[in-house]
């Protein structure tokens, strides 16, 4: 038996599915979280039934109008592969908004119940919902749920309803004969009709105990936290907040004890090895594997804390505010309100913000989405932020805060760069987003989500991230002619010799050295990777406590051994964040482009951004702090004229078209 | 001996890490690790992570 969970954005189909399934599936509590469906098996503990009973939760939708294709998922799955009941998750708080969706479900001709979830929502609000009149009126049962609360929660009646309905059939309360959704105009009849006979129903069966005109405490919160000019330092202050406390409190003072757990189980493989032990594979395995993949692993304390923290956020409501805030930039440089929803997603894994980003109708719009959601800095690039604000800016929350709005600052000015080549700057799109309403975020959600991503995080250092150390670390100890590098001859290794050509071109960046260029590389396969090289080419084995360096490396200064300034090193950061992300989100911007000059165009994009952002960081710092420019002024500064040139070009040539295209017309 | 136990050591860590990499392909998983992958063996359109 296989039943769909369908309804509104928001309205708690994906908190439902996972307490029907025991999934875990991110639930965010914003629209836009889920964008394909997720299948499931339902708990034993709900159903008697021998057979297997699968759940689909289906991304939230409005509307099935044909006219809305943002929604095709929902409405393909429903009319094409026909479950056997739908269950359908009506939002009690919004009961108008989300029964015009329900009157289109009852058209389907497959049972339907339905979900009046947030019920406690409702009772607080002292509104009350007359359920069994309403049910009566729209032909289905209706149960009350709650999907957030772990007991009595309606959900065991409602799988029982559920099952009873199978094989049922389903009359439709709402027609509009003689009118097809196949002509436009007609369907926009039909939608008439058919928000007149919701405003009918709810009118009769909801009694609300406050005036929705009224002003309340959400509203007031709203006013001063997506207002116009306020909003911006506001989020400012939020982000600053978060990296302060996971980057330079409370996640260095976890970080500590977790790595001098790493050092211990370091010192004990290394005695266990002993003299006994070729050296060259006791370097593998001690500073190429444990060392490499444990210096990763940790900054495991930091970057939970950070996620638990966002996690917070993000059930608070306030990431909505978010998007409201960032909307108003965003539809100046020609892009869609929804490309903040990709860009949010972004800041968790770039991947699946960019596959967010086929909600977006306008192809222009989606593609500019999907090339410029990558500049959000992500999971995978929070060790890299970490280990420079801890080496060279002693753990400053301003390091991570100021990433964010300089990817930000990159997305709307390539989006301004992007409407002006291959856009028309007249077009305006509009978007209307639902805000859910504040909540006290759920502490054991953002644990669960924290959980999830460390697993995640451990998971990728044990797997992609230990075999790139271990290559990088026999690149780096043998030549080609498979002799072992000599101390003091590293440049006569393999891995020095494949990324000299690359450390070349980046000296007008600041950061000329070969190891440097190497990690850069090695972070294109996984941003960590940038983390677990640098330890492995410096001999580094821990970023966080450097009193043991000291012994190695003569000096206790990290930046010392990488020969690095505060500028050079915000330079690599930059270069870093802002280049290409990974070859998984390459791959990702190449499925939803689905464009060749689009996506090389994209990469180009990435990578001439990231260039030009950290030679002007790289130049300009050196010149305030020493007085003169950075060494390679001169080839650096012709190269990104040529690239603005470029650009510039490009415009030109949108723009006399354009015009001649006017003229013609 | 001791190089040969270490060599086997960091075969079977390599090993491991590859086929688990491997296995994750073959579930429509690009990214290692990622939060989003189906825990089962089977191919699953679920993971909004695959890239098809």
């Amino acid at each position: 038996m296989r039943i769909a969970l369908a309804g509104n954005p928001n309205s708690g189909k994906t908190t439902l599915f996972n307490a029907l399934t025991g999934r875990n599936e991110h639930v965010g509590n914003w629209a836009g979280v889920t964008v394909s469906k997720n299948v499931g098996a339902l708990k034993s503990t709900f159903s008697k039934m021998h057979a297997t009973i699968e759940i689909v939760d289906l991304p939230g939708a409005y509307s099935m109008s044909p006219y809305t294709s943002e929604e095709s998922i929902t409405r393909d799955f429903v009319k094409g592969e026909k479950p056997d009941v739908i269950i359908n998750i009506v939002d009690a708080t919004n009961l108008s908004r989300s029964l015009f969706f329900t009157t289109q479900l009852l058209e389907l001709e497959i049972p339907v119940v339905i979900a009046l979830n947030k019920s406690d929502l409702t009772a607080k609000k002292q509104n009350q919902i007359q359920v069994e009149k309403l049910s009566y009126a729209l032909g289905c049962p209706i149960v009350e749920t709650i999907s957030t609360s772990g007991s009595n929660n309606g959900l065991d009646k409602l799988i029982e309803e559920a099952i009873k309905r199978q094989g049922e059939a389903q009359v439709a309360p709402f027609g509009a004969p003689g009118l097809s959704e196949s002509n436009e105009f007609e369907a926009h009849t039909i939608d008439t009709k058919r928000y007149a006979f919701v405003k009918e129903v709810v009118g009769k069966f909801e009694v609300k105990a406050v005036a929705s005109s009224s002003k309340n405490r959400q509203d007031a919160i709203d006013g001063v936290v997506a207002h116009k000019v306020l909003g911006i330092p506001i989020f400012l202050l939020v982000m600053w907040a978060v990296f302060s406390i996971s980057q330079t409190y409370l996640g260095p003072f976890l970080a500590d004890l977790f790595v001098g757990w790493i050092d211990q189980f370091y010192a004990f493989v290394a005695a266990l090895l002993g003299e006994s032990v070729s050296p060259v594979l006791s370097a593998l395995l001690l500073d190429g594997i444990i060392g490499g993949v444990g210096l990763v692993v940790g900054f495991l304390p930091l970057i939970m804390v950070l996620f638990f923290l966002l996690a917070l956020l993000e059930d608070s409501g306030y990431m909505s505010r978010v998007a409201v805030i960032m909307d108003r930039f965003f539809k100046k440089v020609g892009l869609s309100g929804k490309s903040i929803i990709p860009m949010v997603i972004g800041t968790g894994c770039s991947i699946p913000g960019v596959m967010a980003t086929r909600t977006i109708k306008n192809e222009r719009q989606r593609r500019t989405t999907a090339m410029l959601t990558p500049f959000m800095p992500c999971g995978a690039k929070l060790p890299v932020i970490a280990l420079f604000a801890g080496v060279f800016f002693d753990n400053a929350g301003w390091v991570g805060t100021l990433m964010y709005f300089v990817g930000i600052a990159i997305i709307i000015l390539g989006a301004f760069i992007v409407q002006r080549i291959a856009g028309e700057p007249s077009v305006r799109s509009y978007f209307i987003m639902e805000l859910p309403e504040y909540r006290f975020p759920s502490v054991k959600r953002a644990f669960m989500q924290m959980l999830m991503q460390g697993k995640s995080f451990v998971v990728k250092a044990g797997t992609i991230i230990l075999i790139c150390n271990a290559a990088v670390h026999i690149m780096q100890s043998f030549t080609w002619q498979f002799q072992v590098v000599e101390e003091g001859l590293e440049a006569t290794s393999i891995l020095a010799s494949l990324a000299n050509p690359f450390a070349f071109v980046l000296i007008p960046l600041g950061f000329g050295a070969w190891q440097l260029a190497a990690a850069a590389i090695t972070g294109f396969i996984a941003k960590e990777n940038v983390v677990g090289t640098l330890a492995v080419v410096y001999g580094i084995t821990n970023f966080i406590d450097t009193e043991a360096l000291e012994v190695v490396s003569g000096t206790d200064s990290i930046a010392a051994v990488m020969g690095l300034t505060s500028v050079t090193a915000l330079s690599y950061l930059m270069f870093n964040l802002f280049t290409p992300p990974c070859f998984a989100a390459i791959g990702a911007m190449n499925a939803e482009m689905e464009s060749r000059a689009w996506l090389w165009g994209g990469i180009a994009f990435q990578f001439g951004m990231g260039y030009t952002v950290s030679f002007l960081v790289y130049q300009i710092g050196t010149l305030i702090t020493t007085g003169s420019v950075g060494i390679g002024f001169i080839p650096g500064a012709v190269f990104v004229a040529v690239l603005v040139s470029l650009v510039l070009y490009m415009m030109q040539r949108n723009k006399r078209s354009l015009v001649a295209n006017q003229a013609t017309a | 001996m001791a190089d040969f136990i270490v060599i086997a050591v960091i075969a079977v860590l390599i090993s491991l890490a590859s086929y688990k990499l491997w296995r994750d392909k073959q579930n429509g998983v690009k990214c290692a690790g990622c939060p989003q992958a189906p825990k089962s063996g089977k191919p699953s359109d679920s993971c909004g992570c695959q890239i098809k």
